[in-house]
Parts: C-alpha cells; sequence; structure tokens
C-alpha cells in the first residue's frame, strides 16, 4: 500500500477493496473494543458496589461483635463481682448475700437467654433447626406466654390482656418456636411500656386463610423508618451513639425467620408516641385435603 | 480516708457491686447512670476518681472523659474506664483521651481494688509514678 502511493499510481480495485475491507474490520474492532470497555466500566462498578456492601457487611458484623461481646460481658462482669465479694467477704450480712445471690441467678438466667439466642440464630442462618408440628390452639400457646411472663409484668406493674374475635380454627405450626415468637413480642412489649403506666392488649382474629395475632403496646413508638430495619438482626432501634442497646438485635431477627418459615408474616405498624403493634399471620390449612396430604406426606415421612 | 469515687454505669448491677467493693474500702460513693449525669455529678462535688463505663445513654464514656480533662478545674481527677469493649482500638482511645488507665469487663475485684488505690495514692503524690 505505501508503495503504491509514493508511485501515485491509482489502486486496483482489489486494493481499493482491500482497504475498504480493512478500514470496516478496524470500524467493528474499534465498536467491539468500545463496546468491551463499556462493559468492563459496567463489571467495575459492579464490583465496586459489591466491594462497598461487603465493607458493610464486614462493618456490621464487627458490630454484631462488639454488641455480642458487650452484652455477653456484662452479666458476667456482675455475676463474677458479686461472687467474689461473697467469696470474699464470709461475714456479709444474710440479707445482703440473698440479695447478691438473686443477682447472680438473674444474670446467669440472662447469659442463657443470650446464648441460646444466639445458638438458635446460627441454627437457623445454616438451615439446622428442627422443626416439630402439630396442630395447635393458638389461643392456648398465647397464655402460656403470658403466663410465662406475669412476673415480668408484674414487675413492671404493665397490664396485658388478651382478646379474641370469636372461636379459632387450629394452626398447624411448631409450639416450641411459636412459643419463642410470642415471648419475644410480649417481653419486647413489657420492656418499652413506662412502668405503672403500660398496657399490653394481645388480639387473637382469624381472616378466611391466616390466623392473627396482635400485640399492642403503649410504648414510645417507632418511627417508620424503623418499620424494616428493626427485623434485620443486628439492627435494633433507638440505637443512638453510645446508648446501651436492651438485647443482642436477635429476637425479632429470630421471630422473623420462624414465623416465615411457617409459611406466615410477621410486620409492625407504629408511629412515634403512638404506641406500636406487632402483628403476625400463620397460614390456615384450606381443609381437609390438605391435611390428608400432610398426613400421608408424615406416614411416608415415618 | 474519705477519698470520693463517682461510679458511672447505667448496668445497675454493676453499680451496685461496685458501690459496695468502694464502701467496703472506705470510700464515699457517688453514682451517676448516664454521661451527663456524671457530668452534673462532678460539677456539684469533684470526686477524687472517676469509674466511667464507656457505653452510656446520652453522652458515651469516651465524651465524658474528654469534657472532664477539658476543664482546668477537673484535669487531675483520676479517671479509670471500666468497659465490657474490649478492643484495641477502643483502649487507645480511651486512654488517647485522657483516661489514666483501662480495664475490660468483667474485672477482678482485688485487682480492680488495688487500681484504684494505686491511683488515688498517685494523684495524692502527683510526682510519683503513674
Amino acid at each position: 500500500m505505501v508503495a503504491s502511493v509514493v508511485q501515485e499510481e491509482p489502486p486496483s480495485l482489489d486494493e481499493v477493496m482491500g482497504i475498504l475491507d480493512e478500514a470496516s474490520q478496524v470500524r467493528a474492532y474499534s465498536h467491539q473494543l468500545e463496546q468491551q470497555s463499556r462493559e468492563l466500566e459496567a463489571a467495575t462498578a459492579e464490583l465496586r458496589a459489591a466491594n462497598a456492601q461487603l465493607q458493610e457487611l464486614d462493618r456490621m458484623k464487627d458490630d454484631f461483635m462488639s454488641t455480642v461481646s458487650h452484652e455477653l460481658r456484662t452479666p458476667l462482669t456482675s455475676i463474677r463481682a458479686l461472687s467474689e465479694i461473697l467469696h470474699d467477704d464470709p461475714r456479709t450480712a444474710l440479707a445482703e448475700r440473698k440479695h447478691f445471690l438473686g443477682i447472680i441467678l438473674k444474670e446467669t438466667e440472662r447469659l442463657t437467654r443470650l446464648i441460646n439466642q444466639m445458638l438458635d440464630m446460627a441454627k437457623f442462618e445454616s438451615g439446622n433447626a428442627e422443626w416439630h408440628t402439630s396442630e395447635l390452639d393458638v389461643r392456648e400457646v398465647v397464655e402460656e406466654a403470658v403466663d410465662a411472663t406475669s412476673q415480668l409484668f408484674r414487675e413492671r406493674e404493665v397490664d396485658v390482656t388478651i382478646s379474641a374475635a370469636g372461636p379459632l380454627r387450629r394452626v398447624r405450626a411448631d409450639r416450641d418456636r411459636l412459643m419463642q415468637v410470642l415471648l419475644n413480642l410480649l417481653s419486647n412489649a413489657v420492656k418499652v411500656c413506662a412502668p405503672g403506666e403500660g398496657r399490653v392488649e394481645i388480639g387473637l382474629s382469624e381472616g378466611r386463610s391466616a390466623l392473627r395475632v396482635d400485640v399492642r403496646d403503649n410504648g414510645p413508638g417507632i418511627g417508620p423508618a424503623d418499620h424494616e430495619t428493626i427485623f434485620e438482626k443486628f439492627r435494633q432501634v433507638g440505637e443512638t451513639a453510645g446508648a446501651r442497646p436492651r438485647g443482642t438485635g436477635l429476637g425479632l431477627a429470630i421471630s422473623r425467620r420462624i414465623v416465615e418459615h411457617l409459611g406466615g408474616r410477621i410486620w409492625v405498624e407504629s408511629a412515634l408516641g403512638q404506641g406500636a403493634t406487632f402483628s403476625f399471620e400463620l397460614p390456615l390449612e384450606a381443609g381437609p385435603p390438605a391435611a390428608a396430604v400432610e398426613r400421608k406426606a408424615a406416614q411416608r415421612a415415618g | 480516708m474519705g477519698k470520693r469515687i463517682l461510679i458511672v454505669d447505667d448496668e445497675p448491677n454493676i453499680v451496685l457491686s461496685l458501690e459496695f467493693l468502694m464502701k467496703r474500702e472506705g470510700y464515699e460513693v457517688a453514682t451517676a447512670g448516664d454521661g451527663e449525669a456524671a457530668l452534673e455529678a462532678i460539677a456539684a462535688q469533684t470526686p477524687d476518681l472517676v469509674i466511667l463505663d464507656v457505653m452510656l445513654p446520652k453522652m458515651n464514656g469516651f465524651d465524658v472523659c474528654r469534657r472532664v480533662r477539658a476543664d482546668p478545674r477537673w484535669r487531675a481527677v483520676p479517671i479509670l474506664m471500666l468497659t465490657a469493649k474490649g478492643r484495641e482500638s477502643e483502649v487507645s482511645k480511651g486512654l488517647g483521651l485522657g483516661a489514666d488507665l483501662y480495664v475490660t469487663k468483667p474485672f477482678s475485684t482485688k485487682e480492680l481494688v488495688a487500681q484504684i488505690k494505686g491511683l488515688l495514692a498517685a494523684a495524692r503524690d502527683p510526682g510519683g509514678e503513674r
């Protein structure tokens, strides 16, 4: 080609065709390159976003570890300090001994609860949780949950009521897990209520395909921005700088996993200053056919 | 004796055990359950030593420590930070802000008492080892 230009001879048709062909190939290459560079940019942006997400997850994990560490160490601190006091001072007055031992026992329970919750969460996350479903009278389970938390309600002078809209069908669920959800909602409700003025109302109702439980408190309420995040693990409402969180940030996350595993849903309705209503629904069986299928499945499994 | 210790912690059971320990050593005790109350208590009557938790409502222990150190009247008050946050970055943050000691929970009651005695002695004798 260079030779032909120097000689100033008109290029042959073949040569022209060759040049055109080359030019179009170059254009195609350049187009391809542009396309690839765009794809590369998109991939880089995706990677950057993924990286940011990982960093956020890492930060949340760090925060969680720090929270867990704090929550594990706090009861342990009281247990150790009071045990050492009792151990070193055999002459501690009897009333004081009783008082301190009472605290040690309570803190031990608190620590146990926390460890259990963490293990539960780990089981749910790894898919290793065991489920034992049976036909349940939800009202009965609710009454049992209220019974189990009655001391907490008494201590805090918070009233609790149960009301049911008519007779309710039974649901198919895991009794212990359902209990876990109820205990969590009840203890949350009693904790946010102002002592002496608190009121917690539990409502049971039945729709066409689901049974619904509402737990309403007259506490400070939850702003709409937090309605979803409180169900995420490691997240707590009122997470202001330096303030001590109330728990591990696992209770509601565990509750959501349980309810969703049972085929239902859980949510909160609330506004600041208006109290909060935590509700969950569990599916009701459509009728005998579904039950028969379940039984057959159970027989096969057995 | 007659030394006055301010205990700042939002965990009632920890306050109770610290109060018992300090009283057993013959110290006078004041308590505060959050950061703002701690500053008020210090302003009301300057303590000889502050046992300061980090995770506190209203104002955290780091900020309390910073405020105390920024005030010429309180600059020399020994501060023992007592916290369940044991990460190294937090320890150095506390010490960087002017805390005299950083002790993680759970603590040994004997060691804590010895550390407090040491800090009080050093404060009485500013030439002594800190």
